[in-house]
């Protein structure tokens, strides 16, 4: 053995201890604090890695292990016991291959097929996402999806068997739905419910409003009251929640989709109309001081920025100025 | 979305406390700066709702590494599906727009069987007590003081055969 693959031996040999630590149900902060410590001498993560990945290797195929370790497939109590643990969802991409935790209660079942058996019932935990602060996030889903979100908006994911469960706590997002007939994509938003068939489309949910642009594909909008609205790409309804009326235009979708590239893209719109969309983004809010300006039209782009700076582009296209005060920033017609 | 401040629970007055700490170790455990601000960002997402848990501080490095795990896994899951979708199109030419499935390819499925038959042989082959804790813990999924009980041994027995079981998986290669 040369003296280097003595050292990376040496440095698995404390890696597996580590593991096996970790593995335990006690586990103090110091242990945490030493692991850290011993991170830090070069080539010991790596040699933790290849640990790692040797358990994560042994879990992908823990199933299939099992069975051919105990080829009589009885069920024995420590047997039931132990699935019934294993298969508690802990997260979304282990949840799939769960779902037995019910069945495993019984004193009897058929061993779960290797891909693994899902059942209707299945408690799948839901997994939530946030853009906090500023900037977008944008997260790939375990069915393939990928969802942008707007600065502060959050939302659950419950990726089930039968269905899949998006909530839209507030605020905007972006949905690049992965296709899939057998597994309904729902999003809920606040009372409503936008189901996808096919698509991609944006949504803006607040209190008072909710606006769903399709860019590509079909989706249908199950409303709190009323007929069901579906809308075909290049569409967009504008759901005024306190009013309970929805408008439905077309659009040029990709003007919703441009906050992923920070920006706002307006057509012949109001400066009200400016604001309040700038408001969906100002830490401080912006308020129009008089009636006159709120009728002064805009057509352009404008950047996502501070209050500060999207105020300041307000000032360069329209006829207003600012005034900063505690509470709100305030426009005025000079 | 605004989180209310006076519903703080002391679990997360305690990862405000640490979350220095947090991102320092996922800095080093991850080497990139950035996934270890995004893996200490989503403990903070788990930890609503979550009551009082036995040694606080070590729930906050245990959530992050399960985190930083399932994004490993996710992404070898998908870089597996990108794989075989790539392979799809080479063999049926330009053009197939077959949605991708996710389904592994038979080069992976021969590839996981391979690796199933070589950690089977090994596991076979260990020491009869190593292997018995192994499987309890490993492929059962008991805590090490249920596989203790069980076998009428330590904890740190437990934790010295589960040590050695991973030292020997960890020589097969990938």
């Amino acid at each position: 053995m040369t003296r280097e693959q003595k050292t990376i031996s040496v440095a698995l040999d404390e890696a597996a201890a580590w593991a096996a630590r970790f593995a335990s149900d006690m586990v103090s902060e110091a242990d945490w604090r030493g692991f850290e410590a011993w991170l830090a001498t070069p080539g010991n993560r790596e040699a933790y890695d290849r640990v790692e990945a040797a358990m994560a290797s042994v879990d992908d195929h823990a199933a299939e292990l099992r069975i051919s370790l105990e080829p009589t497939g009885r069920v024995s109590p420590v047997r039931a016991l132990a699935d019934v643990k294993r298969n508690r969802p802990r997260t979304v991409w282990l949840a799939w291959g769960g779902g037995l935790a019910a069945a495993a209660a019984v004193a009897f079942f058929a061993i779960p097929s290797l891909t693994g058996v899902v059942s209707p019932s299945t408690q799948i935990e839901a997994i939530a996402y946030a853009a906090p602060g500023e900037g977008t996030r944008t997260v790939k889903l375990a069915d393939g999806s990928e969802v942008t979100l707007n600065r502060g908006a959050m939302i659950r994911v419950q990726l089930g068997a039968a269905e899949r469960k998006v909530e839209l706590a507030s605020g905007e997002a972006a949905f690049k739905v992965a296709h899939d007939p057998a597994r309904p994509f729902r999003l809920t938003a606040g009372k409503e419910t936008i189901v996808d068939l096919g698509t991609e489309f944006n949504v803006l949910s607040a209190n008072d409003k909710l606006v769903v642009t399709v860019r590509a594909g079909r989706v249908r909008v199950e409303l709190a009251a009323g007929q069901p609205v579906e809308l075909p790409a290049g569409e967009q309804m504008r759901l005024d929640r306190v009013a309970q009326r929805a408008v439905v235009s077309k659009v040029n979708p990709d003007d919703s989709f441009a906050w992923q590239g920070g920006r706002l893209v307006f057509h012949n719109a109001s400066l009200s109309e400016v604001v309040e969309r700038l408001n969906d983004y100002a830490v401080k809010p912006i308020k129009l001081a008089d009636a006159t300006s709120a009728g002064l039209r805009f057509s352009g782009v404008l950047v996502i920025g501070s209050s500060a700076n999207m105020v300041g582009q307000l000032e360069a296209f329209f006829p207003v100025r600012s005034e900063e005060g505690k509470e709100a920033i305030s426009l005025r017609t000079k | 979305m605004a989180l209310d401040e006076s519903e703080q629970s002391p679990l997360m007055r305690l990862y405000m406390e640490k979350r220095r700490d947090l991102v320092r170790f996922f800095t080093l455990r991850t080497s990139s700066a950035s996934d270890a601000e995004d893996i200490v960002q989503e403990i903070w997402i788990r930890l609503h709702g979550i009551g009082d848990v036995e040694n606080p501080a070590a729930f906050l490095y245990r959530t992050g590494t399960n985190l930083m795990l399932d994004r490993a896994r996710s992404s070898r899951r998908s870089r597996a599906r990108d794989d075989s979708y790539h392979m799809v199109n080479q063999v049926r030419g330009a053009g197939a727009n077959e949605d991708e499935t996710g389904e592994p390819s038979p080069e992976q499925t021969l590839e996981g069987r391979q690796r199933v038959a070589r950690l089977m042989q090994l596991i076979k082959a260990m020491p009869e007590q190593r292997q018995r804790v192994f499987v309890m813990h490993k492929l059962k999924g008991l805590s090490y003081g249920e596989v203790a009980e069980s076998l009428g041994i330590s904890r740190s027995a437990v934790e010295k055969h589960m040590m050695a079981a991973l030292r020997q998986i960890a020589e097969l290669r990938e």
